[in-house]
């Protein structure tokens, strides 16, 4: 897991006790460990039932943890999986950059 | 339920399938010394069984959930455990605001948008807000909401109607009978003013407005920056009514629903509807302004314009209203039953600028009384 950092808009929360930092910090990783292998299935079939909400939910968890750059790459995952006929070449392409952007929680 | 006393605890219900989003919600209420979280669920089906069981003060709700989605769980819960819901979502900003609608009108009290990842401010702001947003929907005495019940007979898709509410009547018979002095036959605007509960009890009454309606609507509702086209967009599909977002130097058009737009205040300049867009007064509240254009309605139109004031709190619209009667104008107010929140049409009653105090679903009956017209 990957130190607090200091990073762009929005900036983690600091107001909050360390112990509600950890404990964010700690269900992230738990999030990432749960959600992130249904998404690189993606990789090698088609979406499944939950891949719409995993991304969704990864992308609105990562701006808390102060990952904002997986945020903006989890967000697009969702639009795209979200279109009539996703890409399939662009999914791989966003699950594989999610993927090392989340490489420390992992 | 009974509204809490200022400063008593406020008991909170928290609702996301996510733990990262279910955490960072309980420290950010409880941050607050008088707002406890009392139970988390993980989805809409929780939720509702969760809301009944502890009977919070409030619920604080994200819309996109598994096994029931958060709209089906808000119309259950206003339906069975009338609760003050704060929807928090990613699904209420730009492009999603008619989600925001369709939760206000399903019965939540507020909406506030999640933080995304190109959002300026920190998250302990974020927090601060949530919890601001909190303490007033937790002030909020909700009243049953029978989607939920409709949902469940096959019925949901009919426009609601609201009835069987939990607050007793004020204690004030109806003033004078309307029509008072007959059909007003010079009426060219009917202007509406609403804020808490507003978009729902728009939609009760812009509903029950016949389509050849020969008078302009005029909508001021508050609303955060944004939501105002998707009001207007999701009002235009359900009534029979043309919906629009007013723009300055247009003209408000017979058989239309003109609604304010954001971000400032809406004028009505002259007898001939034109209208005018103008910034907010310095220290302005409540933005757009329902008195601001009550006033401007009273100078430009007096006896020819109607004015109705229905649910929300605080008292923006009431002088307006008194504006208006003032100069001749019939003037409705919602009731205490019917209203989500009894605040600003209490201050035009008490102000004496109500004419006529209905129950939301006799409010487009009287109207069209007055206007001369028997309802569609």
């Amino acid at each position: 897991m990957p130190d607090a950092q200091d990073v762009t808009s929005p900036r983690p929360p600091r107001t909050l006790p360390p112990e509600a930092i950890a404990g964010l910090r700690e269900a992230f990783a738990g999030e990432v460990a749960s959600r992130l292998p249904r998404l690189q299935e993606l990789l090698d079939g088609a979406p499944g039932p939950d891949s719409v909400r995993d991304a969704h939910a990864l992308g609105s968890s990562a701006v808390v943890v102060g990952e904002p750059d997986a945020s903006r790459t989890a967000r697009a995952l969702e639009a795209e999986l979200g279109a009539d006929v996703p890409d399939r070449e662009r999914l791989a392409v966003l699950v594989r950059t999610l993927t090392d952007q989340l490489q420390g929680w992992t | 339920m009974s509204v809490p006393a200022q400063g008593s605890p406020v008991t909170v219900v928290v609702v996301d399938d996510s733990a990262v989003q279910r955490r960072f919600l309980r420290a950010a209420v409880e941050a607050e010394k008088d707002f406890t979280v009392v139970g988390e669920a993980r989805n809409g089906k929780e939720a509702v069984a969760l809301v009944a069981r502890l009977r919070p003060t409030a619920v604080l709700m994200d819309l996109d959930l598994p096994v029931m989605s958060g709209i089906e769980a808000i119309e259950r819960i206003m339906s069975g455990s009338p609760t003050p819901i704060l929807v928090y979502s990613a699904f209420v900003a730009g492009t999603n605001s008619e989600n925001a609608l369709q939760a206000l009108a399903a019965g939540a009290v507020d909406v506030l948008a999640k933080p995304g990842p190109d959002d300026t401010g920190s998250l302990d702001e974020y927090a601060a807000a949530l919890r601001r947003k909190l303490r007033v929907a937790a002030r909020v005495r909700v009243i049953t909401h029978p989607r939920g019940r409709l949902r469940g007979s096959g019925m949901s898709g009919e426009t609601p109607s609201l009835g069987g509410g939990i607050r007793r009547p004020l204690s004030a018979p109806p003033l004078e009978p309307l029509p008072a002095d007959g059909p007003r036959d010079a009426v060219k605007l009917v202007a509406i003013g609403a804020s808490t509960g507003g978009p729902q009890a728009l939609l009760t009454l812009l509903s029950a407005l016949p389509a050849d309606l020969c008078q302009a609507v005029l909508v001021v509702q508050h609303m955060a920056e944004g939501f105002i086209p998707g009001l207007a967009s999701w009002l235009d599909g359900l009534v029979p009514l043309p919906v629009v977002v007013g723009e300055s130097g247009r003209r408000l058009v017979p058989g239309s629903v003109t609604i304010a737009p954001s971000g400032g205040n809406l004028l009505v300049q002259d007898n001939r509807l034109r209208v005018l867009c103008t910034p907010p007064e310095p220290g302005q509240f409540h933005i757009p302004g329902i008195d601001a254009t009550f006033e401007s309605v009273a100078r430009a139109l007096g006896p020819d314009a109607l004015g109705i004031l229905l649910t929300g709190m605080g008292r923006d619209g009431a002088a307006g209203l008194l504006a208006m009667r003032e100069r001749g104008a019939t003037t409705i107010g919602q009731d205490e039953a019917t209203s989500a929140v009894y605040g600003m049409p209490a201050a035009a009653f008490a102000l004496g600028a109500v004419e006529h105090q209905l129950p939301l679903p006799e409010i487009a009956p009287a109207l069209l009384a007055a206007l001369g017209r028997a309802l569609a």
